[in-house]
C-alpha cells in the first residue's frame, strides 16, 4: 500500500495533538506553481548529488 | 515535541498541506507549507507566505514580523506532525537562498537537543550527505524519524 492510499486517521491525531486542526478550509496546494517549482528544484538537486545509500533509487523520474 | 510558544496551524485530511498565521507588528501574514512527494517516501518541504488576494506564494519576502523563532518552532512542529502520520517519510529541506537555508540551520542548531532525540538529520555539504553536526554549514537537509532512519553508518 502506497502512502497515497494510506487512510489518515485525523480523529486519532487530533486526540493526541492540540496544535494542529484539520480544517475544511485548507485547500490542496499540490498544483500550486510555487510548490511544483520547489519540488522540481529539490528533485534536480537530489538527482545531481544523489541520496544516502538507503534511499537511493527512490527519486521519481 | 516542542513546548515552546508556537502558532496553532491547520491542515486538511491529506496532512500534506498546512496553514497558519504569523501575527506581529507587520500585521497578519498567512504562511503555507506543503510536503510534495518527490520520491518513494521522500518529500520536499515547501514553505512561504501566501498573498491571499493574488494567491501567490513567496519565500523570498522578509516578513520582519518579529516572530521568527515562533514561526520556526511552528514549522518544526508541522514537520513532527507530518512524520507522525507519514511514518518513515524522509523530509528534504532547502531554503530558497543560502541565507534562508542558514535560517533553517540556525533553527536545527538551536533546538538540536530536542530534534536529535526524535529525528536523524543529514546535511548536504560539498554535494555529499553526512550526519548533521552542529556548527557546520550545509546546503540542504534530509530528516526522518529515528526509528525509521538509516541504520548503518555507511555514509
Amino acid at each position: 500500500m502506497s502512502l497515497k492510499d494510506k487512510k489518515v486517521s485525523t480523529k486519532q491525531t487530533l486526540n493526541k495533538k492540540n496544535n494542529v486542526i484539520v480544517a475544511d478550509g485548507v485547500g490542496s496546494y499540490e498544483k500550486h506553481p510555487f510548490f511544483i517549482k520547489k519540488a522540481a528544484a529539490a528533485k534536480a538537486l537530489l538527482s545531481k548529488v544523489g541520496l544516502p545509500k538507503q534511499l537511493a533509487k527512490k527519486i521519481h523520474p | 515535541m516542542f513546548s515552546e510558544d508556537k502558532y496553532l496551524y491547520n491542515t486538511n485530511s491529506s496532512f500534506l498541506d498546512f496553514e497558519f498565521e504569523s501575527i506581529g507588528p507587520k500585521g497578519v501574514i498567512k504562511k503555507v507549507a506543503r510536503f510534495s512527494e518527490i520520491g518513494t517516501n521522500i518529500y520536499n518541504f515547501g514553505f512561504g507566505d501566501l498573498h491571499e488576494v493574488t494567491g501567490e506564494i513567496s519565500d523570498t519576502v522578509v516578513s520582519n514580523n518579529g516572530d521568527g523563532d515562533k514561526v520556526l518552532i511552528t514549522v518544526a512542529s508541522i514537520i513532527y506532525d507530518f512524520t507522525s502520520i507519514y511514518a518513515g517519510a524522509a523530509v528534504f529541506i532547502q531554503g530558497t537562498t543560502p541565507s534562508r537555508t542558514r535560517r533553517y540551520q540556525i533553527g536545527i542548531n538551536k533546538f538540536w537537543r530536542q530534534i536529535s532525540l526524535v529525528f536523524e538529520v543529514l546535511g548536504l555539504k560539498n554535494e555529499k550527505w553526512e550526519r548533521f553536526r552542529q556548527g557546520q554549514n550545509y546546503d540542504a537537509f534530509l530528516g526522518r524519524r529515528k526509528a525509521f532512519f538509516f541504520i548503518s553508518n555507511s555514509f
